[in-house]
């Protein structure tokens, strides 16, 4: 978590209490039991594989159409705008200054909730592809011709990009902004700079390989927030919003390269986050003193940056080992597949895990920036004490949920991911191997996998991390 | 029902008995702690059961338990800036009076996270700490609001 000293209320303001022990056994026998009634009761055909996509009907003209998408654009570089300016102009106090929240709760938590809800909403918002667009459009106006066509994207590349973009935000969330009291790391200006030199990089990539191109594979967020949106029931195509079954839309998203490795590393992430705090927080501690010769001295980040990120390192290890190990187990005979094809093929199926990740770690966190994001922030978010909505002198209620509702939420969250992830799976072993018998056996083994997944996910959250 | 379901429900059964029978084990356990540290009005500082997480950098221990079932009012001792013993681990029930005695070789100001509350410690007393209601439930951070240092880690349970 991003531990900030206290001003106009805090960014982590508190932490949650660790899931009691029962709690967490309740949660992995319902998550074992669950699956188990799972695979009794499955289908033995896949459902999955076709293509169902069909025009939502009525008004869905008013909801997607070209002036809604200019708007939702127009919104987006508006907030870039912010989050930049705020960071450059405004307080440095990371809990009061608008960008620090918006980035790390509402933008990176929030929008991947919404997106698996209604879909890829990001799209339209994206302010890279937005201003990509306007200079494609103006750049018509002015030449009379559409600009010269841009590289091809090479198919190797994959989603490779996105990965860079993701390792680089994490690593800048949990490794550079190691919370280090009092010294506070992850300032609003250091968000802003790193806003600038991630929209520059984006435009390079825009301009050489074309904005829609760059956008569906290399533009880190919008790679992502589309990767969430793969589940939802909504989805909009040529410029029409359609429906489609949940979760239809996922299959198939990890056949791009590099896309296992994104979404492995999604989950490292927030594993890391809830290790560091819990079970790695000794051996932390402990490679710190090593890399700082001992000396004991609290205030050496450069120490403490290299320490975080050799365990983020360590953990993003750890879970791949995890993934590819099921996958291996699962075995390529009675398919056709290699071995790392298998693992692509099935990666689509942790998008809830990742998903549900996320909810468990951040909910509470997002409960309450929310509250800020909406009252102080918004109102004075360079927190110099300006008030344009009026609702400047908002504060944070910490009492609007419970430690009972924030376990509930956590451990029912895990608990969804796990059954859907498992169904997907199931779904997808049926289209994979030629035999009912092979694809059973696969099923022990991918079980073996989520359930390694859900329960790291629960313990992180419980007592047994502390 | 195919055949191939036979073994998976076989499976189902005893997994679904073994983890009820754990659920009992472990209910019971973790029962017997909660009457041993849930004490009516007053709190006091619990060893939790498990090794607990140091914050911050450098070596720092355990602060020494008090007797479980003396209720006492935690105590907690400031040298050069920091704990003596460690972050002191407070665990008081929702709803229930927080209290802990500080004393400090040099004046401080101490602030309790999230329930804002701010204490002006001199050397020489015992200064108290009083939330009366402890009514947000999580874990808090007391810290110096001189040097940062973490003092005191607050877990405020359901009751």
């Amino acid at each position: 978590m991003i531990m900030v000293p206290l001003g106009h209320g805090a960014l982590a303001p508190k932490d949650d209490l660790p899931i009691p022990e029962t709690w967490f056994a309740w949660g992995a026998a319902i998550v074992l039991i669950l699956s188990f009634i799972g695979l009794s009761v499955a289908w033995v055909k896949p459902r999955l594989e076709e293509d169902r996509w069909r025009e939502f009907g009525g008004f869905s003209r008013l909801i997607v159409n070209p002036v809604t998408e200019t708007l939702a654009g127009a919104l987006g570089v508006f907030l870039l705008g912010v989050v930049v300016w705020s960071g450059l102009y405004g307080t440095s106090n990371s809990a009061a200054n608008f960008n620090v929240t918006f980035v790390f709760v509402t933008f990176w938590v929030c929008v991947p909730i919404v997106s698996i809800l209604f879909g890829d909403v990001f799209r339209a918002l994206n302010p890279w592809r937005a201003i990509g667009r306007a200079v494609g459009g103006i750049f018509g106006l002015v030449a009379g011709r559409s600009a010269p066509a841009p590289l091809a994207y090479p198919e190797r590349l994959g989603r490779w990009p996105a990965f860079v973009g993701l390792a680089a935000f994490l690593w800048l969330e949990l490794a550079y902004g190691v919370p280090f009291e009092p010294v506070v790391i992850i300032d609003p200006r250091t968000v802003a700079i790193a806003t600038l030199i991630y929209t520059a990089l984006t435009f390079v990539g825009m301009a050489l390989f074309g904005v829609e191109q760059w956008c569906r594979r290399g533009e880190t967020f919008g790679v992502i927030f589309n990767m969430f949106s793969r589940i939802a029931p909504l989805q909009v195509r040529d410029g029409v919003l359609g429906r489609r079954p949940w979760f239809s839309g996922a299959v198939g998203w990890g056949l791009v390269p590099g896309s296992v490795a994104l979404i492995l590393l999604l989950i490292a992430g927030t594993t890391y986050d809830g290790a560091a705090e819990g079970v790695l927080a000794e051996p932390i501690d402990w490679l710190y003193d090593l890399i700082n010769g001992g000396s004991g001295a609290e205030g050496d980040v450069l120490a403490r940056r290299v320490t975080a990120s050799i365990f983020m390192l360590a953990t993003f290890g750890f879970v791949s080992a995890i993934y590819w190990g099921g996958i291996k187990g699962m075995g390529t005979e009675g398919s056709s597949m290699t071995t790392r094809e298998l693992g692509r093929t099935f990666a689509f199926c942790f998008i809830p895990i990742a998903l549900a990740y996320s909810l468990a770690h951040y909910f509470s966190l997002v409960v309450f920036q929310e509250q800020a994001q909406f009252t102080y922030l918004l109102s004075d978010p360079l927190g110099e004490g300006s008030d344009f909505f009026g609702t400047a002198s908002g504060t944070v209620d910490l009492r609007v949920v419970s430690s009972e509702f924030v376990w509930y939420v956590q451990v029912a969250s895990l608990i969804a991911g796990h059954v859907a992830a498992l169904a997907m799976g199931h779904d997808k072993a049926l289209a994979v191997y030629k035999n009912l018998r092979r694809a059973t056996q696969s099923q022990y083994w991918m079980l073996a996998l989520m359930v390694s997944f859900t329960v790291l996910g629960l313990a992180l959250l419980s007592a047994a991390n502390q | 029902m195919e055949n191939r379901k036979i073994p998976a429900l076989i499976a189902l059964a005893g997994i679904a008995i073994a983890v009820i029978v754990f659920l009992f084990v472990a209910n019971d356990d973790t029962a017997d702690q909660e009457t041993e540290t849930t004490t009516p009005a007053e709190t006091q500082a619990t060893v939790p059961e498990d090794e607990p997480a140091n914050t911050g950098g450098g070596d720092k221990e355990k602060q020494k338990p008090e007797k479980p079932d003396e209720p006492a009012v935690p105590k907690l001792e400031i040298r050069n800036g920091a704990p003596v013993g460690g972050p002191l681990e407070v665990e008081v029930i929702e709803g229930d009076e927080l209290r802990i005695d500080v004393t400090t070789d040099a004046p401080d100001e101490l602030h309790l996270h999230s329930y804002d509350v701010y204490l002006d410690i001199q050397p020489g007393k015992t200064n108290e700490l009083v939330v009366e209601k402890a009514d947000i439930g999580g874990v808090f951070e007391l810290e110096s609001h001189t040097t940062g240092a973490l003092l005191a880690e607050i877990s405020v349970v359901p009751g």
